[in-house]
């Protein structure tokens, strides 16, 4: 009762859009838009937790712009501070200062280890990377059918479960061309992040491919930024620090 | 009035949106002190590590006699390293001034302790915009995209293959970036100009004679692949152009190659007839191609195929192989003066033959073990069929810690180059702290 209290205070606020007959390539973007602004800023931590309970964590600074580019910097642990990554579209390239020059990287691969892979951790917009082929609803949810555009994505197919009033993810189901389920990520704990920005705090992942490990994507702040193109370059990636 | 208090109301809701539809399924502790991790203009960081070697001398080498000449009834060393390494950073508007170096000791069982200090870089940026910089100062420029070697790296040291991403001296320097971005197939165009001095103390390792050099590098990011092209001249080294590439095929497959033309290539060859040692110039094309392919397991191949065209022919190899031989044999003065000079001159440097094959394997996490990172590795010289192969572990699970153990043999024959290097066993344990 007091839930849909609230759905109906936000979308009389403004702060989500309603989904009434949207085609599912709409309704996509917009579960894109309600994540987060076109170009932002974000301050993250990643944790891989073990099936003891060991956790190692990350923290991250990122840059997002256009539907397709983003940035990011290791601000921790100390082995791994100053490593940024970068993302153009299916490009993406890690750059370690001792190694002193970008190499190509794979959205398979993982700069962190765990269960997040390079491209959950370098995530653009769904719609630059899939196409939405079917949508149902389902009571209180809608659930969209995301095929990858290229190759080079890292999931071929999404099941995505959408919040019908929210228009935010809930879980999404990410299954290999084979139709293996490689991961599940759900998302969790809606904060207010300023400026409009109203979004889960939380991703958990876990994976039948990692039975007992979970990894967590905490979201610190978000915040609407406009950032040069250039700062997305392989000559820019020594200098990410200076964005900050 | 609703708009001043927006920020109030949609945190209350925000909170209630959250307690209604995950109450029942809260994540682990999810805090975050953001606070901590504000931008400071000084910053310093850096690891300490210590490293024990333990080396299996192969007394049949050509290059174990000639290194240890007279001594030659050792049959193995123990090193034992320690290094300081330090990375920092200032930073004011527009300036950074960075630096890296590192302070090391060496204990060595059979040779003599030594101590040294390393400045890898040392600069002053200014980037008054992203799409432009200025550097000044000492500078490691990384050239190319392979993994175990880079034929267009023109103003860089060497890397060794066998540790392909240590970090490696720069040479002093003036460069600068300049970036553009675009819509449409080509979305990157960047160019890097590049001027080396080399006089007196400076960079006088860089080249033969002292003057100016002159290296560009232009890249394009262009239908999905990284594409560079490169050209050095000036007064310290013969004038060379290059070119290379990287694009990822698909999710987890990568492929790279490398072109380099070296114009008047020089190097010293023993004389098979006996005679002096005589200098070849020609010019000479070095090339590499190579992939990266990740299993649906977390198995990393890297897979690279390196010609050398200014490298050592296998005939010239093994007529300096014979005189070694000879003169550590027969303790010719005259023969050990000429083995070593061209040794130093580029026998002796890491893989100065012509054609080789890099494999590296390794695998992430296996058996469900966080965090430990089996591989193997092998260098095989293609002309004699003679390689290393170096199965290691590395486990980083403990935070800031690296840990890594390696085994290296050599196996090849008389007059086939792993065979005639100065070990052919050799075992490592590092450990690196981060802080």
């Amino acid at each position: 009762m007091f839930t849909r209290l609230a759905i109906t205070l936000l979308l009389a606020a403004g702060l989500v859009t309603p989904a009434a007959a949207l085609e599912p390539q709409d309704l996509l973007a917009k579960v894109d838009r309600n994540l987060n602004p076109e170009s932002f800023e974000s301050l993250r931590k990643l944790v891989n937790i073990e099936p003891d309970g060991t956790r190692k964590e990350f923290v991250l600074f990122t840059a997002k712009k256009d539907s397709d580019k983003v940035v990011g910097l290791f601000l921790s642990p100390a082995s791994d501070k100053g490593r940024s990554t970068l993302r153009v579209g299916d490009n993406m390239w890690l750059y370690m200062p001792d190694v002193g020059k970008p190499i190509r990287i794979t959205s398979l691969q993982s700069v962190t280890g765990g269960v997040f892979n390079n491209s959950d951790i370098l995530q653009i917009d769904y719609t630059a990377e899939y196409l939405a082929e079917g949508l149902e609803e389902q009571g209180n949810t809608y659930l969209l059918k995301l095929k990858a555009r290229t190759d080079s994505v890292a999931y071929d197919r999404l099941a995505m479960t959408v919040d019908k009033e929210t228009l935010l993810p809930m879980t999404i189901e990410a299954h290999a061309a084979s139709g293996m389920l490689i991961k599940t990520l759900r998302f969790k704990d809606v904060k207010d992040f300023g400026n409009g920005i109203l979004r889960p705090s939380v991703i958990e992942t876990d994976s039948p491919l990692y039975k007992g490990y979970t990894s967590l994507m905490i979201f610190g702040k978000i915040a609407p930024r406009e950032f040069s193109d250039e700062v997305f370059t392989l000559n820019f990636l020594p200098r990410i620090e200076e964005l900050r | 009035m609703f708009g001043r208090r927006r920020p109030a109301i949609i945190a209350a809701l925000a909170a209630a949106w959250t307690v209604g539809t995950h109450a029942a399924d809260p994540a682990p502790d999810a805090s975050f002190d953001v606070g901590s991790f504000e931008k400071k203009p000084f910053e310093i960081g850096g690891y300490v590590e210590t490293e024990w070697r333990h080396f299996e001398f192969n007394r049949d080498g050509a290059l174990f006699g000639l290194n240890r000449y007279p001594d030659l009834s050792t049959g193995g060393n123990d090193q034992l390293q320690g290094t300081l390494h330090l990375d920092g950073a200032l930073r004011s508007g527009i300036a950074t001034l960075r630096a890296s170096g590192e302070l090391t000791g060496t204990w060595d069982d059979i040779g003599d302790d030594s101590h040294d200090a390393t400045l890898f870089e040392g600069l002053l940026a200014l980037q008054p915009s992203p799409g432009l910089t200025a550097e000044i100062g000492k500078k490691a420029l990384k050239w190319g995209k392979g993994y175990a070697w880079n034929p267009v790296g023109f103003v860089e040291r060497s890397k060794d293959p066998d540790d392909p991403t240590e970090a490696r001296e720069g040479f002093a320097m003036l460069t600068g970036d300049f970036i553009t971005s675009f819509q449409g197939p080509v979305r990157t165009v960047a160019f890097t100009p590049v001027v080396v001095p080399v006089e007196g103390a400076i960079n006088d390792d860089f080249g033969a004679k002292e003057g100016f050099n002159y290296a560009a590098k232009l890249y394009l990011l262009a239908w999905d692949t990284d594409v560079d092209f490169m050209v050095l001249t000036g007064a310290s080294k013969t004038d060379r152009f290059g070119a290379d590439f990287s694009r990822n095929v698909t999710s987890n497959f990568e492929i790279h190659g490398e072109w380099a033309y070296i114009t008047d290539s020089q190097r010293t060859i023993v004389d098979p007839n006996g005679g002096p040692n005589r200098k070849i110039t020609e010019d000479a094309r070095n090339w590499l191609i190579g992939l990266r392919y990740l299993t649906e397991k977390d198995l990393t191949v890297i897979a690279e195929y390196y010609h050398q065209g200014s490298g050592f022919t296998e005939a010239e190899s093994s007529a300096f192989y014979d005189l070694a031989h000879e003169a550590v044999d027969t303790g010719s003065a005259s023969l050990l003066s000429r083995a070593i000079a061209t040794r130093d001159a580029g026998y002796g440097r890491p893989t100065p033959g012509q054609d080789y094959l890099y494999l590296r394997v390794s695998q992430k996490d296996p058996f469900d073990l966080l965090y430990w990172t089996p591989a193997a590795t092998t260098i095989i010289n293609a002309n004699d069929g003679s390689f290393s192969f170096t199965p290691e572990i590395q486990y980083t699970g403990i935070e800031d810690l690296e840990l890594r153990f390696r085994l290296g043999y050599l196996h090849g024959g008389r007059g086939e180059e792993f065979g005639e290097k100065q070990n052919d066993l050799k075992a490592e344990v590092l450990a690196r702290f981060h802080f």
